[in-house]
């Protein structure tokens, strides 16, 4: 059977007419208007990411000296509370009974001074009887010092001229720029009175515009001879 | 087909898209990294957090510590029974000791070791510090000899001393010691016992006298004390501030003398006791140090203890003891320097009783700290 032409022609698709239809709504953008659109959106997405990257920049800042502020301040008070320790012995009473004979072998201990190369002073020794047993003992023998900008501890009773010492803090985060350590005598009414300042200065490896610096002054408590 | 149709349409309607979609993006980012950085910054906040309340704890401890010291320098007696107090803003504390005899020599000491804790405001810091004191008595040598004086008993002076009955030894009697020569054949004194003395025969029944000098007069000793401050008290001459700043009373005249007084009291310049006066008691003796002046006890004034006639060192002047119509002290009369030039007398009864008096009253007991015992560990 033969299909009448003109019903054929007639029967186009419905979506190719709605095509038809779109098409003939969306004109396009002429080139202006399409460089007008996008260096607005690229100025705007500019303006977003600067603000973005300067807030992360900033957090970044503050991540950076909360790093600092960690590594340095624990090491710090750490000295502090040690040296604080120097000259403890643990045979008071047997000195008591015979002064003549017993002496504290931790007493007169703690000195200053610093490895080859260093600044005068940044390296501090001393002593005390952690275990509590009256005898000076190799690991009983404390002590702190810069030694190419990382603070270092003192360990097998090495000595401020020796290497091998326990590093504190990492060189590849912090720079320790200076340390050092003044021990004070005040006699007053016949008591002598040892106290020690300790400054320190440290700074971020990365960003050396965040620096901090600590200083303090303590009072031993068992130097009073 | 519908739905073909409607994605051919979303550019049309959904320009924005690119840039909301990057803000979106940006936003989630930086608030991403705010927070790491808040949580990072609150941890070092919980670290600075701790370590104010170990300052905390730390500062009370030492509260507590200085107050267990203090108590036993105002009361030696304190048995150690744990205190506690508050440090406001700081946090709490509580202190307590336990005393303990230590063997020294053939006496004695009292060791008390103190242990304080302190609380941080919030709690969570407790630090607990650990010192020792010695309780010590001011007198750190009870001297065993009724007169003693360096630099010599002048002739033109007048004694009468009643000897320590063991002062050289078990059975020994002792009545003066002194660096110098006891010149008896020109000079006037007598030294006898205490039942003579108490009988009222010191005088008819003297171990030495005008004219007789016996071994309880021990001159020119080579072994005598170069500093009788320090021999005594156990503080060198030089530092003579610290033995006065121990000292229970000072004053700068004998008025205020009676009974009453007690424990170590000294007085710069002249001290003058009035008749009848009874200063201290053979229970409660006192230590008076007369610094640079006269001591005058006049008639009938007794002094229960130790009176020690202090020169200051440079002083160049001369001081008298005088004890005027029967005035006595009744223990020991100490003097650092010559007396006897211009007159005096020194009338001086040892009484047993009253040194062991002085060792132990609670009066004469200071405390100090133990060098190298403090730890906080």
């Amino acid at each position: 059977m033969l299909i009448p032409q003109s019903s054929v022609v007639n029967s186009k698709p419905l979506s190719q007419l709605r095509q038809a239809s779109a098409l003939s709504k969306q004109q396009g953008f002429s080139l202006p208007e399409i460089i007008l659109g996008l260096g607005l959106g690229v100025a705007a997405l500019a303006a977003i990411t600067s603000v973005v990257g300067y807030g992360i920049g900033v957090n970044a800042n503050l991540i950076a000296s909360a790093r600092l502020n960690e590594e340095v301040s624990n090491v710090f008070s750490l000295m502090q509370r040690d040296i604080r320790r120097a000259g403890y012995f643990g045979g008071t009473i047997a000195q008591v009974t015979d002064p003549d004979t017993v002496v504290n072998p931790f007493a007169g201990l703690l000195t200053t001074s610093a490895y080859a190369g260093e600044a005068a002073n940044s390296c501090i020794t001393f002593a005390y009887d952690l275990d509590n047993d009256g005898t000076l003992d190799a690991n009983e023998q404390f002590g702190y010092r810069l030694k190419d900008e990382v603070l270092e501890m003192r360990q097998n009773a090495l000595l401020c001229t020796d290497d091998n010492w326990l590093a504190l803090t990492d060189d590849s985060v912090v720079e320790i720029t200076g340390m050092t350590f003044t021990v004070n005598s005040v006699v007053s009414g016949g008591v002598t009175t040892t106290s020690v300042d300790i400054n320190l200065q440290a700074e971020l490896d990365a960003n050396a515009n965040i620096s901090r610096q600590y200083a303090t002054t303590l009072v031993v408590r068992n130097y009073g001879s | 087909m519908v739905v073909n149709s409607e994605a051919r349409n979303l550019p049309a309607k959904q320009r924005g898209a690119v840039i909301l979609l990057s803000v979106v993006l940006l936003l989630v980012l930086v608030i991403a990294v705010t927070v790491i950085t808040g949580r990072i910054k609150s941890f070092e906040h919980k670290i600075l957090l701790n370590s104010q309340s170990y300052q905390q704890a730390f500062a009370t401890a030492e509260a507590g510590l200085n107050e267990g010291l203090g108590r036993l320098t105002a009361d030696p007696d304190w048995d150690g029974t744990a205190m506690n107090g508050v440090l406001v803003g700081f946090g709490n504390y509580s202190i307590a000791g336990v005393m303990q005899q230590v063997l020294r020599d053939s006496t004695v000491v009292e060791l008390f070791n103190l242990q304080a804790t302190g609380t941080s405001l919030d709690g969570l810091a407790t630090v607990t510090l650990r010192e020792q004191a010695l309780q010590y008595s001011v007198l750190a040598n009870p001297p065993d000899v009724p007169l003693i004086v360096a630099g010599g008993l002048g002739v033109s002076g007048n004694f009468e001393v009643v000897a320590n009955p063991n002062g050289g030894g078990e059975g020994v009697p002792l009545s003066i010691w002194t660096d110098q020569a006891v010149d008896l054949n020109t000079g006037s004194g007598t030294t006898c016992g205490l039942q003579e003395f108490s009988d009222g025969q010191c005088s008819s029944n003297p171990y030495s006298e005008n004219g007789f000098k016996d071994s309880d007069i021990l001159d020119s000793d080579p072994n005598f004390p170069t500093d009788m401050l320090e021999y005594l008290f156990n503080v060198p001459s030089a530092n003579w501030e610290n033995l006065k700043a121990d000292a229970n009373e000072t004053a700068t005249d004998c008025n205020s003398l009676g009974p009453a007084s007690e424990g170590l009291i000294w007085i710069d310049g002249d001290c003058s006791i009035n008749a009848g006066t009874i200063v201290g008691g053979q229970n409660a003796p006192v230590i008076l140090i007369v610094t640079d002046g006269d001591l005058t006890m006049n008639g009938g004034a007794e002094i229960w203890g130790i009176v020690f006639s202090f020169r200051k060192p440079g002083s160049v002047l001369d001081f008298e003891i005088n004890m005027i119509g029967g005035a006595r002290v009744n223990g020991v009369v100490a003097s650092n320097h010559p007396v006897g030039h211009s007159g005096g007398t020194y009338n001086s009864v040892y009484d047993a009783d009253v040194l062991e008096a002085l060792e132990q009253n609670s009066a004469f007991r200071r405390i100090a700290r133990v060098p190298g015992s403090w730890r906080d560990f």
